[in-house]
C-alpha cells in the first residue's frame, strides 16, 4: 500500500511537472513567436478566460449538455455492442457473416456519417449521439466478440452437467466470463467517443463543447477556444480515470482466473 | 446392472494418426458401488470418465446408464473436473449454489444445503470467499462440495485431490467415504495412488496404458480398510504384482 501510494505520488509529480513544461512553452512561443495575442493568447490570458467561464457559470450549460449526449450515445454503443457481439461471438456463421462487414465499415471515421445523419434526422442532439455511438460501438463489439469466443470450455463443461438453459448459460456463465473483455472495449470505446465528441457537436447544435470551439472560431475568440480544450482535455481525462477504476475492479474479480 | 460399458473403445487423430486411447472395454458397476480407476496416466481413466459423464462419446462400442445410451451430461450425474472449474466470478457460496439454482429450489432451502455442504469440506469461514483468495485445496473442497450439493445419482471425480497436502487430503478422503456410506450414492473415482484406491473403493479397476485396457478388477474387502491389516497388505501388493507386470 505504502509502496503503491509512493509510486502514484512519484507519477503524479512527473505530470505535474509535465504539464508545467507544456504551458511554459507555450508561454514562451508566444512571448518569443511575435504571434498576436489576440490571435495566440498566452496561457494567462486563457486561464481568466476560463475562470470568467466557470464564475458566470456559461461553462457548465455546455459541460452539462455535452455530458448527456455522450452519456446516451456511449450508454447506447455499450449496450447495442455487448449483446450483438455476444450473440455474434457465440453463434459461428453470425461471426463469419457480420467480421467482413465489420471490417468493411469500420474504416469510415465516425465524422464521415455525421452529413448524412443531419440529413437523415436532421439538426439536433440525434447526429452528435449518433457519432458518439459509432465511436464507441466498434471497441465494444469486436472485444465482446474476441471475449465470446474464448469462454473457457471448462465452463461450459459446468453449465452442461447442472442443465443450466438459456438465457442463464449467457447471464451466469458467458457474459461474467468475458467481463474483463467487455470492461477493456467499454474502456477504449470511452477514448474513441470522447474524441468524436467535439467533431459530433460541431454540426447541427448550438451547443456543448463542439459547438463552444465552433462558436469561438467563428466570433474571432481564441482564448474562448483555448479554454475550451482544456476543458475539454480534464474532462477527457477524469472520464479515463474512472473508467480504469471500474476496470481494475473488475479484473480484481474476474482477471484472477484459477491460476492454473 | 447400472452403468454398462459395453466394448467400448475410442480413438483420437493427432495429427491425423490415429491413437487408441481406449480398446475393447467391458466393465459393469451396479447402483451404491465405488469404483477406482487406477493406472498410470495416459492409459485412458480421463477418457473413459468423460464417456461416462457425456463429454465424449465412444469410437466404438456403447455406454448406457439405467438402461439409457449416455449422449450427454445430466445434473444427475455430476463431475468434480481435474482443475476444479471453479466460476472464478462467484465466491464459494455461489459456485455451490449454482447446480441448486438449476434446479429451482428457493433461496431459503439453497442456504440450507450449502451451508452443510460446506460445513462438510471444513470451509464454513470461507464461504464469502472468491476462488481466488482461496488455496489449490480450497477450491477442490469447493468443487467437491458443489457436485454433492445437487444430490446426483452419481458423482464422477478425476483425481480430485491432487492439489492436497497429505493431511488435508486423508481428512476429505474420509468426508467423501461417510458421504458415500450415507447416502448411498454411485462414486466413480479416477487416481494412480495404490492407497488411495484401497481406502476409498469397494472396487479397483486396474488399467494399462497403450493401448488403454482393463487388466484387472478387484474387490476391496472391508479388513483392507484398515491401514496396514492383513487383508490391507494382501491387496496392496496383489495390485503392486499387476503394475509390476505390465512395467
Ligand atoms: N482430446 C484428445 N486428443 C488426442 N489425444 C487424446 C485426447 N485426450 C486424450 N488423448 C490421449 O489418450 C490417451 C489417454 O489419455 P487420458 O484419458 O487423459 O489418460 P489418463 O487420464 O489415464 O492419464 C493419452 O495417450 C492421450 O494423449
Ligand atoms: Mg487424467
Amino acid at each position: 500500500m505504502k509502496k503503491m501510494i509512493a509510486s502514484f505520488l512519484h507519477k503524479l509529480l512527473f505530470a505535474i511537472f509535465a504539464v508545467i513544461i507544456l504551458i511554459a512553452t507555450w508561454h514562451l512561443i508566444v512571448v518569443f513567436g511575435g504571434f498576436n495575442h489576440a490571435l495566440f493568447p498566452p496561457p494567462l490570458v486563457v486561464f481568466a478566460t476560463l475562470r470568467d467561464m466557470i464564475s458566470s457559470g456559461e461553462i457548465f450549460v455546455h459541460i452539462r449538455i455535452s455530458l448527456w449526449r455522450f452519456f446516451v450515445g456511449y450508454s447506447l454503443a455499450v449496450f447495442v455492442g455487448l449483446v450483438l457481439g455476444l450473440i455474434v461471438g457465440r453463434v459461428n456463421f453470425l461471426s463469419k457473416l457480420v467480421e467482413p462487414l465489420i471490417q468493411l465499415i469500420r474504416p469510415v471515421a465516425p465524422v464521415a456519417w455525421l452529413p448524412f445523419i443531419v440529413l437523415l434526422f436532421g439538426i439536433g442532439d440525434m447526429p452528435a449521439i449518433m457519432v458518439i455511438f459509432i465511436a464507441a460501438f466498434y471497441p465494444v463489439l469486436m472485444s465482446t466478440i474476441t471475449g465470446s469466443k474464448k469462454v473457457d470450455k471448462r465452463y461450459m463443461d459446468v453449465a452442461k452437467m447442472f442443465e443450466i438453459k438459456q438465457p442463464q448459460v449467457f447471464l451466469k456463465i458467458i457474459l461474467p466470463a468475458i467481463f474483463p473483455y467487455i470492461a477493456n472495449g467499454m474502456h477504449m470505446g470511452l477514448g474513441t467517443a470522447w474524441v468524436f465528441l467535439v467533431a459530433g457537436e460541431m454540426m447541427g447544435v448550438r451547443s456543448g463543447l463542439g459547438f463552444l470551439i465552433m462558436d469561438s472560431r467563428n466570433n474571432m475568440q481564441p482564448e474562448v477556444l483555448l479554454a475550451t480544450i482544456c476543458v475539454i482535455a480534464l474532462l477527457g481525462l477524469s472520464l479515463d480515470k474512472i473508467i480504469t477504476l471500474f476496470e481494475s475492479r473488475v479484473n480484481k474479480h474476474w482477471g484472477i482466473g484459477e491460476g492454473e | 446392472m447400472f452403468i454398462d460399458i459395453d466394448n467400448v473403445s475410442k480413438t483420437f487423430l493427432h495429427n491425423k494418426t490415429p491413437i487408441l486411447a481406449l480398446k475393447e472395454i467391458d466393465l459393469t458397476i451396479e447402483k451404491g458401488e465405488f469404483v477406482c480407476f487406477l493406472g498410470p496416466s495416459g492409459c485412458g481413466k480421463t477418457t473413459l470418465l468423460n464417456m461416462l459423464a457425456g463429454y465424449d462419446t465412444p469410437s466404438e462400442g456403447e455406454i448406457k446408464i439405467d438402461g439409457e445410451i449416455v449422449t450427454k451430461p445430466s445434473i444427475k450425474r455430476v463431475t468434480v473436473f481435474q482443475g476444479y472449474g471453479l466460476l472464478p466470478w462467484r465466491t464459494a457460496r455461489k459456485n455451490i449454489e449454482l447446480g441448486l439454482e438449476s434446479k429451482k429450489i428457493n433461496k431459503h432451502e439453497r442456504k440450507k444445503i450449502v451451508d452443510e455442504y460446506i460445513d462438510m469440506v471444513g470451509l464454513t469461514d470461507f464461504a464469502d470467499h472468491f476462488p481466488y483468495e482461496m488455496s489449490g485445496g480450497m477450491r477442490q473442497k469447493v468443487a467437491i462440495a458443489r457436485a454433492l450439493a445437487v444430490d446426483p445419482e452419481i458423482i464422477f471425480m478425476d483425481e480430485p485431490f491432487n492439489a492436497l497436502d497429505l493431511i488435508s487430503r486423508s481428512s476429505i478422503q474420509n468426508s467423501v467415504v461417510d458421504f458415500w456410506e450415507k447416502k448411498k450414492k454411485t462414486i466413480i473415482f479416477v487416481t494412480h495412488f495404490i492407497n488411495e484406491a484401497i481406502k476409498l473403493a469397494n472396487r479397483i479397476v486396474i488399467f494399462s496404458p497403450y493401448p488403454g485396457i482393463v487388466v484387472r478388477i478387484l474387490k476391496v474387502p472391508p479388513g483392507a480398510k484398515i491401514d496396514d491389516s492383513p487383508e490391507y497388505n494382501a491387496i496392496r501388493n496383489e495390485i503392486i504384482d499387476v503394475c509390476e507386470v505390465l512395467a
